[in-house]
């Protein structure tokens, strides 16, 4: 047990470092999807991203210190994986098409995803099927050599600028659930599709509901067995879950200190009543750190995670919530920045709803690992 | 980095832990034998001094597993003997130089020692003592001496019917030193590491009260079937979980990088985790856990006095925030 960075991990921390300062800090501020997009193409061309998969996949073959050595570095240089267009492909479709994709499929998805070229979103959730995943309702008909489309995906993240979707459609609707779904890749650039943004409690459209009426998908782009999409699913569930979260802890540390500056301005006796939270919202972030150096500890080793990764879901969302709700009211407090708490305090609440919601994790932790009964 | 125990670190620490349950369970924690017991093999099995140089004894264990020893010892609700022992009272020691050393240490490393521990660097004289048991000596800090009371000179004095060896420890008046040796006080790293143990205790006791609890509820039937399938009882359960988790790895972080920020993180988090599993297994264990007939209230009212030891959370939470507070931080 040892915190110390290797000499190869202090060398590709600066080699990092160093390019990410060279090239990226350049391009803008981030905020619109264009420059993400250019960012990603430009760690695309150094083989930054996709760092962590196997060469054989075109990766990096990074180790996973290595790799949340990157994580903490893009977080750093304004270009966090959390707000990458490609994170889609690089984190979900990506290693679920390494374990479940044909070959043709490996050779045709994985080389555009490695370039940024392709941009992905996915098409999971539904109106009715949002914790309850499996009550997938959007179909998946045959005829001919093609699956054809009926239904709708929602809260589908950055739909509107995707290329791809890779979906669960139901392909039998009289089989059992869990063996009536499959996994398929759906041409976003086709009629038969309309997107519809929704607006966020904060004003903007991040995510739409999606509408597939006659769009096709050819039976080559169903990856793995048709009604097997259940199991290539919870690979893409798994791949989720599995990541360190340490550009998070980099992302709410720079709030953090953001709060430390609105303290700052406070005359000492109103500052001295909001240390105490302080203090606290400051130690709970630490969790967020610690935890992802678990997890890649662990990963490094080769040994289960098992339900870490629940924990650090249901960490992570609400200690943010709990420090952007002390901003929130040390902004009004101190009338600075109000505008930015209030927007990052609605922004906040979906945390603990999207990417597997607080109570499905705590259903998760007390099944799986203190197993309680269901 | 390599933020997880490897398979030897896990062995020697699964070593201890067989040790202490062997001896020690918590409805034999008001037996004076099974405590003596446990704490004697945990001394003749050399885990006691397990941190100390070698030149004293010991095996120098890094912090990080004296660490996992302390949750150990919180497991089986030992208190926070071992925090004295492995951390304080060798650090006097060694501050009292090589004569001093010959004279305390042989008594200590065989588990004879488990008495009174000071709280701070001030060299003033505890008013609590942790762990302290009849049999043994106490030893205490007084005015920048270390003196030791042999068994019998002392008694433990804790609030009225708590029925917890843990309470204030009081001479008799007759009480005469058996050894006195010139000490140092504490110096912060000293202090530091104890808190960090002590801490690592507080988290063993947390994952007892936590481990009992899922097994009763996963047991009492009501409304026909286990209570444990309820999510008002599993969503609370997999909350005290997640903080023992978080709390846990605080400690390790600490222990490897034991700045004053990381261990107040340490004390904060292993505080707010074992408060909360002991609170839930009173919740949850219903109405038993507020009688003597169960074993809930030991580990409660060792959580609720231990909490306090080694400064409060809010000056933990001060010194996390640094420069920004105007308050002087002293722990």
């Amino acid at each position: 047990m040892n915190l110390e960075e290797t000499p190869r991990e202090h060398a590709f921390r600066e080699e990092v470092r160093d390019w990410l300062a060279r090239e990226i800090t350049s391009i803008g501020t981030f905020e619109r999807f264009a420059d993400r997009l250019e960012a990603d193409r430009r760690l695309a061309g150094a083989g930054y991203l996709g760092y962590h998969w196997p060469e054989q996949f075109g990766g990096g073959g990074g180790t996973p210190n290595l790799a949340a050595i990157l994580d903490a570095e893009r977080a750093e240089a304004g270009v966090p994986a959390s707000s990458s267009p490609s994170r889609f492909g690089i984190n979900l479709l990506g290693p679920t098409l390494m374990v479940h994709g044909t070959p043709a499929q490996q050779h045709e998805f994985l080389p555009p995803i490695l370039r940024a070229e392709a941009v992905w979103c996915q098409g999971f959730s539904e109106p009715e099927a949002g914790s309850d995943l499996a009550n997938v309702q959007c179909a998946g008909r045959l005829e001919g050599d093609a699956l054809v489309l009926e239904g709708s995906k929602v809260w589908t993240t950055q739909a509107h600028e995707a290329d791809w979707c890779f979906a669960l459609v139901r392909t039998d609707p009289k089989a059992p659930r869990h063996r009536n779904l499959s996994f398929v890749l759906i041409d976003m650039r086709q009629d038969g599709i309309e997107i519809q943004p929704l607006v966020q409690l904060t004003g903007q459209a991040e995510f739409s509901q999606v509408f597939f009426e006659g769009a096709k998908v050819p039976l080559a782009q169903v990856v793995g067995e048709i009604g097997e999409g259940w199991k290539v699913a919870m690979t893409t569930l798994g791949a989720e879950r599995t990541f360190a979260q340490l550009s998070r802890y980099r992302q709410y540390e720079a709030e953090a200190a953001r709060i430390g500056d609105m303290l700052r301005a406070l005359e000492p006796e109103t500052r001295d009543k909001w240390l105490e939270r302080y203090g606290r919202a400051r130690a709970d972030l630490t969790g967020i750190r610690n935890l992802s150096y678990k997890i890649t500890s662990l990963a490094t080793a080769g040994e289960e995670l098992g339900a870490l990764t629940s924990v650090t879901k249901l960490w992570w969302s609400t200690t943010h919530q709990r420090l952007v709700e002390l901003g929130y009211e040390i902004a009004v407090e101190a009338d600075l920045e109000v505008d930015l708490w209030y927007r990052l305090w609605l922004e906040s609440r979906g945390e603990t709803i999207y990417a597997g919601a607080s109570q499905i994790q705590k259903n998760i932790i007390s099944e799986r690992i203190l197993g309680l009964p269901r | 980095m390599d933020f997880r125990f490897d398979k030897d670190e896990r062995d020697i620490i699964d070593q201890v832990g067989l040790t202490l349950r062997r001896h020690l369970r918590p409805a034999r924690l008001l037996d004076d034998a099974s405590v003596d017991g446990a704490w004697r093999a945990l001394a003749e099995d050399g885990w006691i001094h397990a941190g100390l140089a070698a030149e004293f004894g010991g095996a120098e264990l890094p912090l990080a597993m004296v660490a996992a020893i302390g949750r150990e010892s919180g497991r089986v609700v030992a208190g926070d003997a071992y925090t004295n022992n492995a951390v304080l009272l060798p650090a006097l020691f060694a501050g009292a130089g090589p004569e001093a050393l010959a004279d305390f240490a042989p008594g200590f490393l065989l588990g004879d020692g488990r008495g009174l521990a000071p709280q701070g660097g001030d060299g003033e004289q505890s008013s609590w003592c942790f762990g302290a048991e009849p049999g043994f000596a106490a030893y205490e800090i007084d005015g920048g001496r270390l003196v030791r009371y042999p068994a019998g000179s002392w008694e433990l004095r804790g609030p009225a019917g708590l029925g917890l060896a843990i309470g204030a420890v009081t001479l008799r008046a007759d009480a005469e030193p058996d050894l006195t040796v010139d000490a140092t006080p504490f110096d912060p790293g000293t202090l530091a590491a104890a808190n960090v143990v002590h801490a690592a205790g507080l988290v063993g006791l947390g994952e007892t009260a936590l481990a009992d609890t899922v097994e009763y509820v996963g047991q009492r039937e009501q409304f026909g079937g286990p209570i444990g399938r309820f999510q008002a009882i599993k969503h609370g359960l997999a909350e005290v979980a997640v903080w023992l988790e978080v709390a846990w790895n605080a400690v390790l972080y600490a222990a490897l990088q034991p700045s004053d920020v990381a261990v107040s993180i340490a004390h904060l988090q292993a505080v707010e985790a074992c408060d909360a599993a002991t609170r839930a297994m009173v919740q949850f264990f219903g109405g038993i856990a507020m009688t003597w007939e169960h074993h809930a209230h030991l580990y409660v009212k060792t959580a609720q006095l231990s909490r306090f030891r080694f400064g409060s959370t809010r000056e933990h939470a001060l010194r996390v925030v640094g420069e920004l507070s105007t308050e002087a931080v002293v722990l």
